[in-house]
């Protein structure tokens, strides 16, 4: 089976300007057809303010919906909301921002804000009773109160059905719970998850009838238990108050960046008692909010959404007949003999070699913020003159979703030095990322 | 300064027969009745939006009221909601309680205008009260 159909969801120049308008205009049978992509793309200056509900398709296994933002319109991985990014706000009265009525349906990466106040109803992300194959990755979910004390769920999940959760935060600033299963009859998974409540439990479950499984997620209550589960099964977990036995760590920034209500940043500082507590879950999935990728092996994972980056580079090379348009690593790792080899500048270095395709170095380094300004410094020689084939210093633009020239050289000969360089001093919050990662990459053709 | 966005065409469920509506699960039925209908106002947003390529006929119309602000409207794309349950959740009875009258949205769909823009203010209120609410 294969793609059926694909939809975008851009502020400009796409097939809509809601997820709403997307989800309704296309409600169909996919049986037999193959999956519906809605790709959600773009800078987004305002928010998507229409509540969203997903019904009245009918899927399968292989026919299914998959929504997902690109790296242009997916969020920092934080936990507060990033407002140049998609994001549904949501206000109506009763309504869940997303609620999902059909089976098989995957969302990665969105951001979803209720605010509440009206009545008991108003939910982050509902999913319907009884819906199987639902899978919620790279989410953020926040339920803000407002004049009212009725808040609904951030993410609500009942009755039968399969359903996972991971690599999500739900935050709760009302009275209503982060994360809630009730009477969970099919089989419920919340993975690596950070679920923040103000004013009620973070995680719900009562009533476990199936099977309900939470593993290397974190708990926070501001009144009450962390933890109030009722039949469910929990793995290496914790929680600020040790509820259901999880490992007690404190909700401040001894874990996390940031625990500021409004400016929350969920990523986990060097010493987090969360770092390498988690159990290894590579068998289902390998990655984390930020799409880095997770680790394998006992004490290699860690809890929450976010999987802490010790190192401060990554270095890649390969030869491609295709200028990669992401900033995904390339084929080979350099090994730590490369790494020292190009940590000093002298004539020992490292060969990338490629015949008629591009040879590509890409550097990710990590600074201590992302306020610092840069510059960018290559140095290093080709047997194939840049005189004859150009070799270019790129920066990855996160914003934009693209590579962007920086310098380059034309002129010098074959197998002599040159350097390319670089100064960045605006924008810099379209090249670092949420963790102050940068990527560059200098490259030749030899098409 | 407003403009929305109003459902222009049927649903692929409308024409289902009795045994269609039978064989369907308890919760499928009830997805099935909250089903999106011509006329349904299904999103609001400020006047000069750049709608979406596909925001327009088949699927929809757009409607300029310049002389209602997105707060006066807005209220017109809530669902209509069901009572409660124990948890505190309310079911869709229909995705959306308000709709334009399929004899004002036909003419505009039969003739391929997507966008309509009404000027005058006592034709844009003219309009508002003809909305009708539904029921369950």
């Amino acid at each position: 089976m294969a793609e059926f159909l694909k939809k975008t969801v851009k502020p400009s120049g796409g097939n809509y300007t809601s997820l709403e308008a997307c989800m309704n205009a296309n409600e169909q049978d996919l049986t037999g057809d193959g999956w519906f992509t809605v790709e959600i793309d773009g800078t987004w200056s305002s928010a998507d303010t229409s509540a969203v509900t997903i019904h009245n398709y009918t899927t399968t296994a292989s026919d299914y919906i998959n929504i997902y933002t690109t790296a242009a319109a997916r969020h920092d991985g934080k936990g507060s909301l990033d407002t140049d990014k998609y994001r549904i706000v949501n206000g109506t009265a009763f309504a869940a921002a997303i609620n999902i009525g059909d089976n098989y349906v995957t969302i990665t990466g969105l951001q979803i804000t209720t605010y509440t106040g009206f009545a008991y109803g108003e939910v982050g992300l509902n999913i319907g009773q009884n819906q199987t194959g639902i899978l919620i990755d790279k989410c953020f979910c926040h339920v803000k109160y407002d004049s009212n004390d009725k808040g609904g769920s951030t993410i609500a999940m009942a009755y039968a059905g399969t359903v996972e959760v991971r690599n999500t935060i739900a935050v709760q600033t009302g009275t209503g719970n982060a994360i809630s299963a009730y009477s969970t009859e099919g089989t419920k998974n919340i993975n690596n998850c950070i679920a923040i409540a103000y004013g009620s439990n973070a995680i719900l479950t009562n009533a476990d009838y199936g099977t309900l499984t939470i593993r290397n997620t974190y708990a926070s209550s501001g009144t009450t238990t962390a933890f109030s589960t009722v039949d469910a099964t929990l793995t290496t977990c914790a929680s600020d108050d040790g509820s259901q036995s999880t490992a007690t760590v404190a909700y401040d920034t001894s874990t996390f960046t940031n625990v500021t209500a409004g400016s929350e940043d969920f990523h986990l500082v060097a010493g987090s008692s969360l770092i390498n507590a988690g159990t290894d879950l590579s068998a289902t999935f390998t990655d984390d909010i930020d799409g880095t990728t997770r680790p394998t092996g006992a004490g290699t994972w860690d809890i929450g959404a976010d999987e802490y980056a010790s190192s401060t580079y990554v270095y890649t090379r390969g030869d491609y007949a295709d200028l990669p348009t992401d900033d995904s690593d390339l084929e080979t790792a350099f090994t730590e003999a490369n790494y020292t080899t190009v940590s000093t500048d002298d004539t020992n270095r490292v060969d990338q070699t490629a015949t008629n395709q591009y040879a590509i170095f890409k550097f990710k380094d990590k600074n201590t913020n992302s306020t610092d300004l840069m510059t960018v410094t290559w140095n290093g020689q080709s047997t194939t003159a840049p005189s004859s084939s150009i070799v270019k210093l790129q920066i990855y633009d996160r914003t934009q979703a693209q590579w962007e020239d920086l310098d380059s050289d034309n002129t010098t000969g074959a197998n002599t030095d040159f350097d390319l360089t670089a100064d960045i001093t605006t924008e810099l919050d379209h090249y670092y990322d949420a963790s102050s990662w940068i990527s560059c990459r200098v490259w030749q053709d030899d098409l | 300064m407003a403009e929305i966005l109003i459902q222009a065409k049927g649903h692929w469920m409308d024409n289902f027969t009795q045994s269609q509506i039978d064989a369907l699960e308890d919760g499928a039925k009830k997805s099935r009745n909250a089903r999106i209908q011509l006329g349904d106002i299904v999103v609001v947003r400020p006047d000069g939006w750049v709608w979406g390529r596909e925001e327009c006929l088949p699927n929809y119309l757009v409607v300029k009221l310049p002389q209602l602000t997105v707060e006066q409207v807005e209220h017109f794309t809530q669902s209509l909601m069901g009572e409660p349950d124990a948890q505190g959740n309310r079911p869709t009875l229909k995705k959306r309680k308000y709709k334009i009258p399929s004899q004002w949205v036909t003419p505009y769909i039969t003739a391929g205008t997507s966008v309509i823009e009404v000027k005058l203010t006592n034709q844009q209120q003219a309009l508002i009260n003809n909305v009708i609410e539904k029921t369950e």
